[in-house]
Protein backbone atom coordinates (compact mmCIF):
# COMPACT_ATOMS: atom_id res chain seq x y z
CA UNK A 1 0.00 0.00 0.00
CA UNK A 2 1.67 3.36 -0.68
CA UNK A 3 0.45 6.86 1.11
CA UNK A 4 -1.13 9.00 -1.26
CA UNK A 5 -0.10 12.05 0.48
CA UNK A 6 -1.85 15.16 -1.23
CA UNK A 7 0.36 17.96 -2.38
CA UNK A 8 0.87 21.01 -1.19
CA UNK A 9 -1.36 23.65 -3.18
CA UNK A 10 0.18 26.84 -4.52
CA UNK A 11 -2.12 29.00 -1.75
CA UNK A 12 -1.16 27.05 1.25
CA UNK A 13 2.29 27.39 0.23
CA UNK A 14 2.45 31.08 -0.02
CA UNK A 15 0.59 31.41 3.04
CA UNK A 16 2.37 29.35 5.15
CA UNK A 17 5.62 30.63 3.93
CA UNK A 18 4.56 34.16 4.46
CA UNK A 19 4.15 32.71 8.61
CA UNK A 20 7.74 31.61 8.67
CA UNK A 21 8.98 34.53 7.50
CA UNK A 22 6.48 36.49 10.11
CA UNK A 23 8.10 34.36 12.58
CA UNK A 24 11.91 35.20 11.59
CA UNK A 25 11.20 38.99 11.52
CA UNK A 26 9.71 38.37 15.14
CA UNK A 27 12.77 36.58 15.90
CA UNK A 28 15.07 39.05 14.72
CA UNK A 29 13.44 41.92 15.99
CA UNK A 30 13.41 40.20 19.42
CA UNK A 31 17.28 39.70 19.25
CA UNK A 32 17.84 42.90 18.43
CA UNK A 33 15.62 44.44 21.17
CA UNK A 34 17.63 42.38 23.72
CA UNK A 35 20.96 43.64 21.83
CA UNK A 36 19.67 47.10 22.20
CA UNK A 37 18.70 47.34 25.14
CA UNK A 38 21.66 45.60 26.71
CA UNK A 39 23.59 48.59 25.32
CA UNK A 40 21.45 51.44 26.69
CA UNK A 41 21.28 51.99 30.41
CA UNK A 42 21.73 49.80 33.49
CA UNK A 43 18.23 51.13 34.79
CA UNK A 44 16.27 50.11 31.49
CA UNK A 45 18.37 46.61 31.15
CA UNK A 46 17.12 46.45 34.91
CA UNK A 47 13.63 47.21 33.36
CA UNK A 48 13.41 44.72 30.89
CA UNK A 49 14.22 41.98 33.11
CA UNK A 50 11.54 42.91 35.19
CA UNK A 51 9.62 42.27 32.05
CA UNK A 52 10.75 38.93 31.61
CA UNK A 53 10.81 38.09 35.05
CA UNK A 54 14.85 37.63 35.28
CA UNK A 55 16.52 38.50 38.50
CA UNK A 56 19.26 40.61 38.02
CA UNK A 57 22.44 39.72 39.84
CA UNK A 58 24.10 41.27 42.80
CA UNK A 59 26.71 43.12 43.34
CA UNK A 60 28.63 40.34 44.97
CA UNK A 61 28.41 38.44 41.95
CA UNK A 62 29.56 41.16 39.81
CA UNK A 63 32.43 42.04 42.22
CA UNK A 64 33.25 38.39 42.73
CA UNK A 65 33.86 37.86 38.42
CA UNK A 66 35.60 41.43 38.26
CA UNK A 67 37.92 40.04 41.15
CA UNK A 68 39.05 37.10 38.73
CA UNK A 69 39.74 39.50 36.33
CA UNK A 70 36.66 38.15 34.13
CA UNK A 71 35.51 41.48 31.55
CA UNK A 72 32.47 42.33 33.31
CA UNK A 73 30.30 44.29 31.19
CA UNK A 74 28.67 47.72 32.23
CA UNK A 75 25.11 47.06 31.55
CA UNK A 76 23.95 43.03 31.14
CA UNK A 77 25.88 40.57 33.34
CA UNK A 78 26.51 37.54 31.34
CA UNK A 79 23.97 35.31 32.99
CA UNK A 80 21.29 37.96 33.15
CA UNK A 81 21.56 37.73 29.47
CA UNK A 82 21.54 33.86 28.83
CA UNK A 83 18.83 33.92 31.11
CA UNK A 84 16.66 36.10 28.66
CA UNK A 85 18.30 34.72 25.76
CA UNK A 86 16.52 31.06 27.10
CA UNK A 87 13.06 32.51 27.64
CA UNK A 88 13.13 33.73 24.07
CA UNK A 89 14.24 30.50 22.97
CA UNK A 90 11.35 29.20 24.71
CA UNK A 91 8.80 31.46 23.50
CA UNK A 92 10.12 31.02 20.13
CA UNK A 93 9.72 27.31 20.20
CA UNK A 94 6.04 27.46 21.62
CA UNK A 95 5.21 29.40 18.58
CA UNK A 96 7.10 26.98 16.20
CA UNK A 97 4.88 24.20 17.68
CA UNK A 98 1.75 26.19 16.98
CA UNK A 99 2.55 26.91 12.99
CA UNK A 100 4.11 23.07 12.44
CA UNK A 101 0.78 21.65 14.03
CA UNK A 102 -1.09 24.34 11.78
CA UNK A 103 0.84 22.70 8.75
CA UNK A 104 0.82 19.09 9.78
CA UNK A 105 -3.01 19.67 9.48
CA UNK A 106 -2.86 21.30 6.58
CA UNK A 107 -0.48 18.80 5.09
CA UNK A 108 2.11 21.63 4.59
CA UNK A 109 4.89 19.84 3.83
CA UNK A 110 7.16 21.87 1.74
CA UNK A 111 6.72 24.73 4.13
CA UNK A 112 7.13 22.62 7.05
CA UNK A 113 10.61 21.97 5.51
CA UNK A 114 11.15 26.04 5.53
CA UNK A 115 10.17 25.86 9.15
CA UNK A 116 12.62 23.50 10.23
CA UNK A 117 15.12 25.02 8.21
CA UNK A 118 14.86 28.31 10.14
CA UNK A 119 14.58 26.23 13.75
CA UNK A 120 18.32 24.84 12.65
CA UNK A 121 19.20 27.85 11.19
CA UNK A 122 18.44 30.13 13.89
CA UNK A 123 17.25 28.49 16.77
CA UNK A 124 19.01 25.15 17.71
CA UNK A 125 22.35 27.18 18.30
CA UNK A 126 20.63 30.74 19.36
CA UNK A 127 21.64 30.68 23.29
CA UNK A 128 25.26 29.29 22.63
CA UNK A 129 25.76 31.65 19.77
CA UNK A 130 23.91 34.74 20.59
CA UNK A 131 26.00 34.27 24.37
CA UNK A 132 29.34 34.04 22.64
CA UNK A 133 28.56 36.56 20.48
CA UNK A 134 27.62 39.06 23.54
CA UNK A 135 30.60 37.86 25.23
CA UNK A 136 32.89 38.62 22.43
CA UNK A 137 31.93 41.74 22.27
CA UNK A 138 32.01 42.35 25.89
CA UNK A 139 35.86 42.14 26.19
CA UNK A 140 37.96 44.98 26.14
CA UNK A 141 39.00 46.16 22.90
CA UNK A 142 42.60 45.22 22.26
CA UNK A 143 43.95 48.26 19.76
CA UNK A 144 47.55 47.68 17.26
CA UNK A 145 49.41 49.99 19.97
CA UNK A 146 48.42 47.29 22.81
CA UNK A 147 49.67 44.91 20.93
CA UNK A 148 53.03 46.22 20.21
CA UNK A 149 53.40 47.56 23.66
CA UNK A 150 52.42 44.24 24.96
CA UNK A 151 55.23 42.56 21.86
CA UNK A 152 57.82 45.31 23.12
CA UNK A 153 57.92 43.90 26.78
CA UNK A 154 60.16 40.59 25.03
CA UNK A 155 61.97 43.22 22.92
CA UNK A 156 65.46 41.77 22.66
CA UNK A 157 64.90 38.55 24.88
CA UNK A 158 66.21 36.15 22.72
CA UNK A 159 69.17 38.28 21.91
CA UNK A 160 72.37 36.03 22.92
CA UNK A 161 74.49 37.60 25.41
CA UNK A 162 77.28 35.49 24.43
CA UNK A 163 79.27 37.13 22.07
CA UNK A 164 82.58 36.34 20.18
CA UNK A 165 83.84 33.56 18.34
CA UNK A 166 86.09 30.92 19.56
CA UNK A 167 89.03 28.27 18.71
CA UNK A 168 90.57 25.48 21.00
CA UNK A 169 92.14 22.36 20.45
CA UNK A 170 91.19 19.14 22.62
CA UNK A 171 94.45 17.75 24.43
CA UNK A 172 94.27 14.57 26.10
CA UNK A 173 94.50 15.03 29.65
CA UNK A 174 96.96 12.42 30.54
CA UNK A 175 99.68 13.19 28.55
CA UNK A 176 98.86 16.53 26.50
CA UNK A 177 99.05 14.97 23.04
CA UNK A 178 96.80 17.11 20.20
CA UNK A 179 93.85 15.67 18.54
CA UNK A 180 95.27 14.67 15.24
CA UNK A 181 91.52 13.32 13.34
CA UNK A 182 88.50 15.60 12.90
CA UNK A 183 86.57 12.58 13.31
CA UNK A 184 88.77 11.31 16.46
CA UNK A 185 86.16 11.14 19.24
CA UNK A 186 87.55 8.61 21.24
CA UNK A 187 91.02 7.85 22.71
CA UNK A 188 94.33 9.68 22.60
CA UNK A 189 96.67 8.45 19.57
CA UNK A 190 99.82 8.45 22.25
CA UNK A 191 98.48 7.23 25.58
CA UNK A 192 95.26 5.61 24.82
CA UNK A 193 93.40 7.78 27.83
CA UNK A 194 89.80 8.43 26.97
CA UNK A 195 90.18 11.78 25.12
CA UNK A 196 85.99 12.70 26.15
CA UNK A 197 85.68 11.26 29.91
CA UNK A 198 84.55 13.22 32.56
CA UNK B 1 13.68 48.66 5.95
CA UNK B 2 15.02 47.31 3.09
CA UNK B 3 12.10 47.34 0.60
CA UNK B 4 14.73 46.24 -2.78
CA UNK B 5 17.27 43.71 -3.66
CA UNK B 6 20.04 46.18 -4.82
CA UNK B 7 19.68 48.35 -1.50
CA UNK B 8 20.37 45.32 0.90
CA UNK B 9 23.13 44.58 -1.84
CA UNK B 10 24.45 47.93 -1.01
CA UNK B 11 23.96 47.15 2.53
CA UNK B 12 26.16 44.02 2.27
CA UNK B 13 28.97 45.89 0.31
CA UNK B 14 28.73 48.57 2.48
CA UNK B 15 29.47 46.24 5.40
CA UNK B 16 32.50 44.55 3.86
CA UNK B 17 33.46 47.74 2.77
CA UNK B 18 34.13 49.07 6.15
CA UNK B 19 35.27 45.69 7.51
CA UNK B 20 38.20 46.17 4.47
CA UNK B 21 38.46 49.75 5.74
CA UNK B 22 39.56 48.46 9.57
CA UNK B 23 41.78 46.29 8.28
CA UNK B 24 43.08 48.94 5.73
CA UNK B 25 43.62 50.85 9.12
CA UNK B 26 44.86 48.08 11.27
CA UNK B 27 47.77 47.03 8.81
CA UNK B 28 48.85 50.46 8.49
CA UNK B 29 49.25 51.10 12.17
CA UNK B 30 51.07 47.55 12.73
CA UNK B 31 53.69 48.92 10.19
CA UNK B 32 54.51 51.91 11.59
CA UNK B 33 54.49 50.19 15.15
CA UNK B 34 56.87 47.83 13.01
CA UNK B 35 59.08 50.47 11.92
CA UNK B 36 59.52 51.53 15.52
CA UNK B 37 59.94 48.11 17.34
CA UNK B 38 62.76 47.25 14.47
CA UNK B 39 64.73 50.41 15.20
CA UNK B 40 65.31 49.07 18.73
CA UNK B 41 66.16 45.28 18.10
CA UNK B 42 69.69 44.07 18.65
CA UNK B 43 69.79 40.75 17.63
CA UNK B 44 66.47 38.41 17.59
CA UNK B 45 63.29 39.35 16.20
CA UNK B 46 60.87 37.41 18.90
CA UNK B 47 59.13 40.83 19.49
CA UNK B 48 58.30 41.34 15.81
CA UNK B 49 56.75 37.76 15.60
CA UNK B 50 54.73 38.06 18.79
CA UNK B 51 53.02 41.42 17.49
CA UNK B 52 52.01 40.18 14.42
CA UNK B 53 50.86 36.94 15.62
CA UNK B 54 48.56 39.56 17.89
CA UNK B 55 47.68 41.72 14.25
CA UNK B 56 46.33 37.71 13.15
CA UNK B 57 44.00 37.50 15.77
CA UNK B 58 42.90 40.81 14.76
CA UNK B 59 42.45 39.93 11.37
CA UNK B 60 40.69 36.65 12.69
CA UNK B 61 38.34 38.52 14.84
CA UNK B 62 37.50 40.46 11.25
CA UNK B 63 36.67 37.66 9.47
CA UNK B 64 34.57 36.45 12.31
CA UNK B 65 32.63 39.85 12.50
CA UNK B 66 31.86 39.22 8.65
CA UNK B 67 31.13 35.61 9.19
CA UNK B 68 29.17 35.90 11.53
CA UNK B 69 26.60 38.81 9.88
CA UNK B 70 26.63 36.63 6.46
CA UNK B 71 25.38 33.94 8.63
CA UNK B 72 23.03 35.45 11.62
CA UNK B 73 21.96 38.17 9.34
CA UNK B 74 22.48 38.98 5.47
CA UNK B 75 21.85 34.86 4.42
CA UNK B 76 18.67 35.39 5.71
CA UNK B 77 17.39 37.96 4.39
CA UNK B 78 18.79 37.59 0.97
CA UNK B 79 17.23 33.71 0.69
CA UNK B 80 13.75 34.89 1.91
CA UNK B 81 13.17 36.75 -1.36
CA UNK B 82 12.32 35.17 -4.63
CA UNK B 83 13.68 37.42 -6.45
CA UNK B 84 17.22 36.30 -5.76
CA UNK B 85 18.07 33.15 -7.15
CA UNK B 86 19.99 30.67 -5.73
CA UNK B 87 23.26 31.58 -7.90
CA UNK B 88 22.73 35.07 -7.05
CA UNK B 89 22.80 34.08 -2.74
CA UNK B 90 26.35 32.11 -3.56
CA UNK B 91 27.78 35.43 -5.48
CA UNK B 92 26.89 37.63 -2.56
CA UNK B 93 28.48 34.84 0.15
CA UNK B 94 31.20 34.43 -2.44
CA UNK B 95 32.10 38.46 -1.96
CA UNK B 96 32.71 37.73 1.75
CA UNK B 97 34.97 35.17 0.92
CA UNK B 98 37.01 37.23 -1.74
CA UNK B 99 37.64 39.77 1.07
CA UNK B 100 38.94 37.17 3.97
CA UNK B 101 41.20 35.90 1.16
CA UNK B 102 42.00 39.28 0.01
CA UNK B 103 42.77 39.94 3.37
CA UNK B 104 44.99 36.64 4.33
CA UNK B 105 46.87 37.91 0.90
CA UNK B 106 47.65 41.11 2.62
CA UNK B 107 48.42 40.32 6.02
CA UNK B 108 51.53 37.35 4.91
CA UNK B 109 53.16 39.64 2.83
CA UNK B 110 53.01 42.45 5.30
CA UNK B 111 54.03 39.91 7.91
CA UNK B 112 56.84 38.49 5.94
CA UNK B 113 58.58 41.89 5.00
CA UNK B 114 58.09 42.86 8.54
CA UNK B 115 60.00 39.91 9.53
CA UNK B 116 62.55 40.21 6.37
CA UNK B 117 62.99 44.29 7.21
CA UNK B 118 63.51 43.06 11.29
CA UNK B 119 66.36 40.28 9.87
CA UNK B 120 68.24 42.91 7.59
CA UNK B 121 68.02 45.10 10.97
CA UNK B 122 69.66 42.24 12.87
CA UNK B 123 72.09 41.60 10.18
CA UNK B 124 73.37 44.80 9.98
CA UNK B 125 74.06 44.88 13.99
CA UNK B 126 76.18 41.64 14.07
CA UNK B 127 77.72 42.73 11.06
CA UNK B 128 79.01 45.92 12.46
CA UNK B 129 80.74 43.98 15.40
CA UNK B 130 81.85 41.28 13.81
CA UNK B 131 85.34 41.51 12.45
CA UNK B 132 85.10 38.86 9.30
CA UNK B 133 89.18 39.36 8.67
CA UNK B 134 90.08 37.84 12.08
CA UNK B 135 92.88 35.21 12.20
CA UNK B 136 92.79 32.39 13.89
CA UNK B 137 96.06 30.89 15.02
CA UNK B 138 96.64 27.19 15.51
CA UNK B 139 96.61 26.10 19.32
CA UNK B 140 99.54 23.68 19.07
CA UNK B 141 101.89 25.57 16.50
CA UNK B 142 100.78 29.22 16.49
CA UNK B 143 100.31 28.89 12.15
CA UNK B 144 97.68 31.07 10.99
CA UNK B 145 94.18 28.76 10.21
CA UNK B 146 91.86 28.83 7.22
CA UNK B 147 88.70 29.91 9.32
CA UNK B 148 85.69 31.77 7.54
CA UNK B 149 84.45 33.71 10.95
CA UNK B 150 80.79 34.21 8.71
CA UNK B 151 80.12 30.36 9.89
CA UNK B 152 76.52 28.73 10.84
CA UNK B 153 78.13 25.75 12.85
CA UNK B 154 81.01 24.57 14.81
CA UNK B 155 83.73 22.76 12.86
CA UNK B 156 86.82 20.89 13.14
CA UNK B 157 89.75 21.97 11.37
CA UNK B 158 93.06 20.05 10.94
CA UNK B 159 95.73 22.60 10.81
CA UNK B 160 98.21 22.37 7.41
CA UNK B 161 101.66 22.75 9.56
CA UNK B 162 101.30 20.74 12.24
CA UNK B 163 98.15 18.18 11.67
CA UNK B 164 96.78 19.08 15.13
CA UNK B 165 92.74 19.33 14.94
CA UNK B 166 91.22 22.83 15.90
CA UNK B 167 87.44 23.35 17.19
CA UNK B 168 85.89 26.24 16.06
CA UNK B 169 82.90 27.59 17.19
CA UNK B 170 81.41 30.60 15.51
CA UNK B 171 79.92 33.97 17.27
CA UNK B 172 76.14 32.88 18.38
CA UNK B 173 75.12 35.86 16.75
CA UNK B 174 75.98 34.76 13.31
CA UNK B 175 74.30 31.44 14.08
CA UNK B 176 71.57 32.76 14.96
CA UNK B 177 71.19 34.93 11.71
CA UNK B 178 70.12 31.67 9.78
CA UNK B 179 66.90 32.06 11.56
CA UNK B 180 66.20 35.66 12.14
CA UNK B 181 67.67 36.96 8.62
CA UNK B 182 68.34 34.37 6.31
CA UNK B 183 65.11 32.43 6.53
CA UNK B 184 63.10 35.74 7.06
CA UNK B 185 64.81 36.98 4.15
CA UNK B 186 64.19 33.38 1.75
CA UNK B 187 60.42 33.86 3.16
CA UNK B 188 60.85 37.63 1.31
CA UNK B 189 62.14 35.69 -1.72
CA UNK B 190 59.32 33.63 -2.24
CA UNK B 191 56.45 35.51 -1.08
CA UNK B 192 55.04 36.27 -4.88
CA UNK B 193 54.88 32.39 -5.25
CA UNK B 194 52.97 31.93 -2.05
CA UNK B 195 50.20 34.39 -2.55
CA UNK B 196 49.97 32.99 -6.37
CA UNK B 197 49.81 29.54 -4.57
CA UNK B 198 46.63 30.78 -2.42
CA UNK B 199 45.34 32.67 -4.83
CA UNK B 200 45.29 29.35 -7.36
CA UNK B 201 43.79 27.33 -4.18
CA UNK B 202 41.25 29.60 -3.94
CA UNK B 203 40.32 29.63 -7.44
CA UNK B 204 39.83 25.79 -7.71
CA UNK B 205 37.74 26.26 -3.93
CA UNK B 206 35.48 28.59 -6.49
CA UNK B 207 34.75 26.41 -9.42
CA UNK B 208 33.16 24.00 -6.77
CA UNK B 209 30.49 26.25 -6.57
CA UNK B 210 30.39 25.25 -10.55
CA UNK B 211 30.65 21.60 -9.84
CA UNK B 212 27.65 20.92 -12.44
CA UNK B 213 28.41 23.25 -15.20
CA UNK B 214 30.47 21.32 -18.13
CA UNK B 215 33.77 21.91 -18.30
CA UNK B 216 34.28 22.79 -14.73
CA UNK B 217 36.20 19.56 -13.62
CA UNK B 218 38.83 20.27 -16.70
CA UNK B 219 39.92 24.08 -15.73
CA UNK B 220 40.27 22.47 -11.95
CA UNK B 221 42.75 19.78 -13.51
CA UNK B 222 44.31 22.42 -14.97
CA UNK B 223 44.43 24.73 -12.28
CA UNK B 224 45.81 21.83 -9.80
CA UNK B 225 48.27 21.40 -12.76
CA UNK B 226 49.42 24.91 -12.19
CA UNK B 227 49.28 24.65 -8.86
CA UNK B 228 51.70 21.67 -8.32
CA UNK B 229 54.23 23.68 -10.42
CA UNK B 230 54.24 26.79 -8.82
CA UNK B 231 54.40 25.08 -5.43
CA UNK B 232 57.42 23.01 -6.54
CA UNK B 233 59.15 26.33 -8.19
CA UNK B 234 58.56 27.61 -4.46
CA UNK B 235 59.77 24.76 -2.79
CA UNK B 236 63.20 25.21 -5.18
CA UNK B 237 63.49 29.11 -4.58
CA UNK B 238 63.05 28.78 -0.88
CA UNK B 239 65.41 25.85 -0.35
CA UNK B 240 68.21 27.38 -2.84
CA UNK B 241 68.02 30.52 -1.17
CA UNK B 242 69.13 28.60 1.71
CA UNK B 243 71.39 26.76 0.60
CA UNK B 244 73.30 29.64 -0.92
CA UNK B 245 73.00 31.48 2.08
CA UNK B 246 74.01 29.20 4.72
CA UNK B 247 76.36 26.92 2.74
CA UNK B 248 77.92 25.08 6.03
CA UNK B 249 74.32 23.75 5.62
CA UNK B 250 73.56 23.42 1.94
CA UNK B 251 73.45 18.77 1.88
CA UNK B 252 71.14 19.58 4.77
CA UNK B 253 68.78 22.33 2.62
CA UNK B 254 69.60 20.27 -0.66
CA UNK B 255 67.98 16.99 1.11
CA UNK B 256 65.01 18.76 2.77
CA UNK B 257 64.04 20.42 -1.12
CA UNK B 258 64.15 17.32 -2.58
CA UNK B 259 61.86 16.01 0.39
CA UNK B 260 59.61 18.89 -0.08
CA UNK B 261 59.41 18.61 -3.78
CA UNK B 262 58.13 15.02 -3.56
CA UNK B 263 55.69 15.55 -1.07
CA UNK B 264 54.68 18.92 -3.50
CA UNK B 265 53.83 16.26 -6.39
CA UNK B 266 51.94 13.85 -4.13
CA UNK B 267 49.52 16.61 -2.47
CA UNK B 268 45.50 15.92 -3.83
CA UNK B 269 43.88 18.90 -4.11
CA UNK B 270 40.03 19.06 -3.78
Amino acid sequence: MFWNTPEEDNDHYESYKQKVIQLKTKFHEEIDYIRSVAQTTVANWHEYLKTVEVTPVGETQRKQAQDTGLPVPKIAFPSEYRAVLVILDIKMQHLVDDLANEMRKANANKTLDLLEEFVSEYLDRMIVDELKRYLDASKPKISVSDIFANASTSLNKYSTKEVGDKSYSIKCSSCGAARLEEDQYDECFYCGTPLFSN
Amino acid sequence: MITTKEELIVRWDTFLNKIEQRFDDILEQAQQGTTHLVSQIEYDSGSIGSAWSGIKGQLYELREKADHTWENKMDGLFGDRDDVTSKERIEQFNKYEDLSHRMENRYNEAQVKAMADAGRKIYDNVMQHINTNKIHNCKQCGDQMDIVVYSFMAKNIKCHSCGTVNSYEPDPRIQALEHYTIGALADEHVIDLVIKEANLEHDIHRLHDLRNEIGTEEKKNDLRKILVTTRQERIRQYYEFMETNVPDKASYYARQKEERLKWAENTKHN
